[in-house]
């Protein structure tokens, strides 16, 4: 048994340092921030050059914790990165003066970790005076946490409970040969060749970030726009050929699981008076939402306060109110916010 | 808990320290401390599920106990009959009750008539298709009388709820495991680092192999319907592998595990895609429960003994109800069917113990003629594999079509080619080292073991961080479900 014991520990030591070198490593170097604390996530002289794309989950959540010692919050923008461009700027037009506003954002946000943040702004002592919601097929189909992804959940939002999985994912893929080579050539040269780009962790995208609101914004590509330089051929081939003239639906997605998250969010959202407006976003699938998920949808938050713009319609028939076939751009945004508060 | 989990990976040493450095001194404990770890390993998942585990236990000692005591055949009879309705009760509860009631309206519906049933939102536990056969095969046994009724509570507890094969198998027969918890379990150096050997293969055919190929298996089964011939042909070919490494290493980790601390279990498959024809591979297939199978109703509907039709009609049970353990699907049972239409026409030639060793035995490659066989064994198998995967029948016959399109001679078109490139190469390296292992327990089992140990080191490194870094998407073991 001592022999066996004796082994394997030697046959370990190996293992175990180069284990323990490269967490040192992953440590002191921190690529997707999440174990250091930072002033601001999005540091624009820092990302000059580049930069590692972060959970938005832990970005928003961990930066909400740090404003709100000083700011006393009161009104929230929730949804996935379709939400990104509702701008604050824009939905302070509609509030009452002095409303302090945070996005609230995730990628890929589910209605589950949505709920979770609602109730955890509850439970830190905040008003919910204002929500804006901006929903879609993807958000209310996850009503589960989502494992695996570096863009998973943040841990405080689940009082860090799931913080092993959590620092384990983000490690492995540090580990990754594709991510680690990458990231090492990035950070030697400080250039950001092509290849680095390929998997979408390291980035050169130039946004504008407000760490008070915790807002993105993409000027970059307006400007583009603008100059008529963005809808090159490459792009244009992502916007796929949709059949506008006959209005397809989606399946019921609001089953017990959504409903019993949904019920929730109201009860939390009645408990502090909030005024809540429900967006279903204008999406390029041009896929009209359900019905029956409509009408629970406004059972829930009231026939007034839902809006739904997905299916064929102004928005969604012009691919220049879309970045690619994923997300719409901002006007769209302004004008929904019009509409919903007229 | 998972075998591939950080989870895991803390509690298997704290157990095995526990194990053979605080309670090794009595038997009784040793056991009652199994019986407690096992617990503990499948509350991880669900806690409220140990009471099945438990009752399944309870009464399944006590009718062993009674049965021992018995004479009267017709009480034993009784007996018997009251553990298979309680293990087969649960079963059919947790895991048939849906499929039933849904087939009973539609069925009624067809004739027009309109019943109200509900289906229920169920919880399938996991595990219970192989624990509730493992504790069923003890109670036939006993009533057969292969087998003397323990009087150890104790012993058999930790022989039902054993955590290394607690939920995916090998679905042991007591008359082997049971034994081995009367007797004290004393270290056996080489046994251990064999455990350790195959654990570490068990973790690669699983992380690397099957976790890689899952990933595009489910793209493409997922989106079957935008996707050309030659995709589907390469998903069917993923999902292949996928299950052979899912399924396979999870066996060879409980394996493994159970030699760690002291234990044989019985081997559960024996390389099966270098079958040369479909009974080979079903005799290399799942073994445990093949056996089962044939131990526990081939053999007393008679067997192969008896008329044509005595034999097509065993086989096709015996295939069907195989099927059926897998999943309350229909598309499960047309893969059984599937696999009784290939066998058959080797049971009725009496070709069916053609191939009884291993292929190519002693030589480096196979002849043409072996080559061959293996070829069209593999093929069929991959076939069968549509049905399994498939959401519902209409799925697989239009899998099916889509592959036997014009467009299977267009190139493969799907999310992340370099990954998928990068997995058929590693599947590749697999293949190859599974045929060099083909006439051990497991692949590594023997590789490099008169190489100097640095060298042999650097093997399992190579091994180790392979499964570190190329290893796909965490995913459930898909024999979990079953």
């Amino acid at each position: 048994m001592k022999r066996f014991i004796k082994r394997l520990l030697k046959f370990s030591v190996f293992l175990i340092i180069l284990f323990l070198a490269l967490l040192v490593l992953y440590v002191k170097m921190d690529p997707f921030k999440v174990i250091k604390s930072y002033d601001s996530f999005y540091d624009a002289n820092e990302n000059k050059n580049g930069w590692v794309a972060l959970n938005k989950d832990f970005v928003s959540t961990t930066t909400f914790i740090q404003n709100s010692k000083h700011t006393n919050y009161n009104s929230f923008i929730f949804g996935n990165s379709r939400s990104v461009f509702y701008q604050i700027d824009d939905w302070k037009k509609y509030l009452e003066p002095g409303s302090e506003c945070f996005h609230f954002d995730a990628g890929l946000e589910s209605l589950w970790a949505l709920n979770k943040k609602i109730v955890f702004i509850d439970k830190h002592g905040f008003n919910l005076d204002n929500v804006l919601i901006v929903l879609d097929h993807s958000t209310i189909t996850q009503d589960k946490p989502r494992h695996g992804h570096i863009f998973i959940t943040s841990p405080p939002l689940v009082n860090y409970s799931n913080l092993l999985e959590f620092h384990k994912t983000f490690y492995f893929v540090f580990l990754s040969p594709d991510f680690f080579y990458a990231y090492m050539d990035f950070k030697q040269s400080g250039k950001l060749k092509p290849y680095m780009k390929k998997h979408g962790l390291i980035t050169d995208l130039p946004q504008q970030y407000d760490i008070k609101t915790n807002e993105i914004r993409l000027e970059h590509f307006e400007n583009l726009i603008k100059e008529e330089r963005y809808y090159t051929p490459k792009l244009l081939s992502l916007f796929y050929d949709r059949d506008s003239l006959t209005q397809s639906h989606s399946p019921q997605i609001i089953l017990a699981a959504q409903k019993k998250l949904f019920k929730n969010i109201q009860s939390i959202l009645q408990k502090h008076n909030s005024k809540v407006k429900v967006i279903i976003s204008p999406l390029y699938d041009q896929m009209k939402l359900n019905e029956s998920d409509l009408i629970y949808l406004k059972d829930t938050f009231g026939e007034d306060n839902v809006f739904d713009f997905s299916g064929i319609n102004e928005f969604t028939n012009d691919y220049k109110n879309y970045y690619e076939n994923s997300h719409y751009r901002p006007h769209v945004a302004r004008k929904i916010l019009e509409i919903v508060y007229e | 808990m998972l075998f591939n989990s950080i989870d895991f990976a803390i509690f298997l040493p704290i157990v095995f320290v526990l194990y053979w450095f605080v309670i090794n001194k009595n038997l009784k404990w040793q056991n009652a401390f199994i019986v407690v770890t096992s617990y503990v390993f499948y509350g991880w998942w669900d806690w409220r599920f140990l009471s099945l585990i438990t009752f399944s236990i309870v009464v399944d000692y006590f009718i062993g106990v009674f049965l021992g005591k018995e004479e009267n055949q017709r009480k034993r009879k009784l007996l018997l009959w009251i553990s298979i309705c309680v293990n087969l009760g649960f079963l059919g509860f947790f895991k048939y009750y849906n499929f039933f009631v849904d087939n009973f309206v539609a069925a009624f519906s067809f004739f027009g008539m309109d019943i109200k049933a509900q289906s229920l939102n169920i919880i399938l536990p996991v595990g219970i298709s192989f624990y509730t056969f493992q504790a069923l095969s003890y109670t036939i046994d006993v009533y057969k009388r292969r087998l003397e009724p323990t009087k150890d509570f104790i012993a058999f507890a930790a022989f039902v709820s054993f955590f290394p094969q607690l939920v995916a198998g090998p679905i042991e027969r007591a008359t082997n495991l049971l034994p081995q918890f009367y007797k004290k379990r004393t270290f056996d150096y080489s046994k251990a680092v064999d455990g350790l050997r195959q654990i570490l293969w068990g973790l690669f055919k699983k992380v690397v192999i099957a976790d890689n190929c899952a990933q595009f298996a489910n793209q493409i089964f997922n989106n079957s319907a935008d996707m050309n011939g030659s995709t589907l042909l390469l998903g069917v070919l993923f999902f292949t592998f996928q299950i052979y490494g899912d399924f396979s290493g999870y066996s060879d980790i409980a394996i493994g595990t159970a030699r760690l601390f002291g234990f044989d279990l019985m081997r559960n498959f024996n390389f099966p895609y270098f079958s040369r024809d479909i009974a080979e591979f079903w005799r290399r297939w799942h073994i445990s429960l093949s056996t089962w199978f044939r131990d526990y109703l081939y053999i007393p509907l008679g067997g192969s003994h008896g008329g044509t039709w005595t034999k097509i009609r065993n086989t096709f049970i015996i295939f069907i109800v195989s099927g059926f353990w897998h999943g309350a699907n229909w598309t499960f049972i047309a893969w059984g069917a599937l696999n009784a239409i290939y066998f058959l026409p080797l049971l009725l030639t009496n070709k069916n113990r053609n191939h009884l060793g291993t292929v190519a035995q002693g030589k480096l490659l196979p002849d043409a003629k072996e080559f061959f066989s293996i070829l069209f064994t593999f093929g069929l198998t991959v076939f069968a594999w549509i049905f399994f995967r498939a959401e519902n029948l209409g799925h697989a016959f239009s899998y099916i079509s889509g592959i036997f399109s014009s467009s299977l001679f267009e190139m493969p078109k799907f999310d992340r080619m370099e990954r998928a490139l990068m997995t058929i190469i590693l599947t590749g390296v697999f293949v190859v080292i599974e045929w060099i292992g083909r006439e051990d327990q497991f692949a590594i089992q023997r590789l490099g073991l008169t190489w100097k140990r640095p060298v042999r080191y650097a093997m399992y490194y190579a091994i180790i961080i392979v499964i570190f870094l190329l290893g796909g998407q965490a995913q459930q073991f898909i024999y979990f479900q079953f």
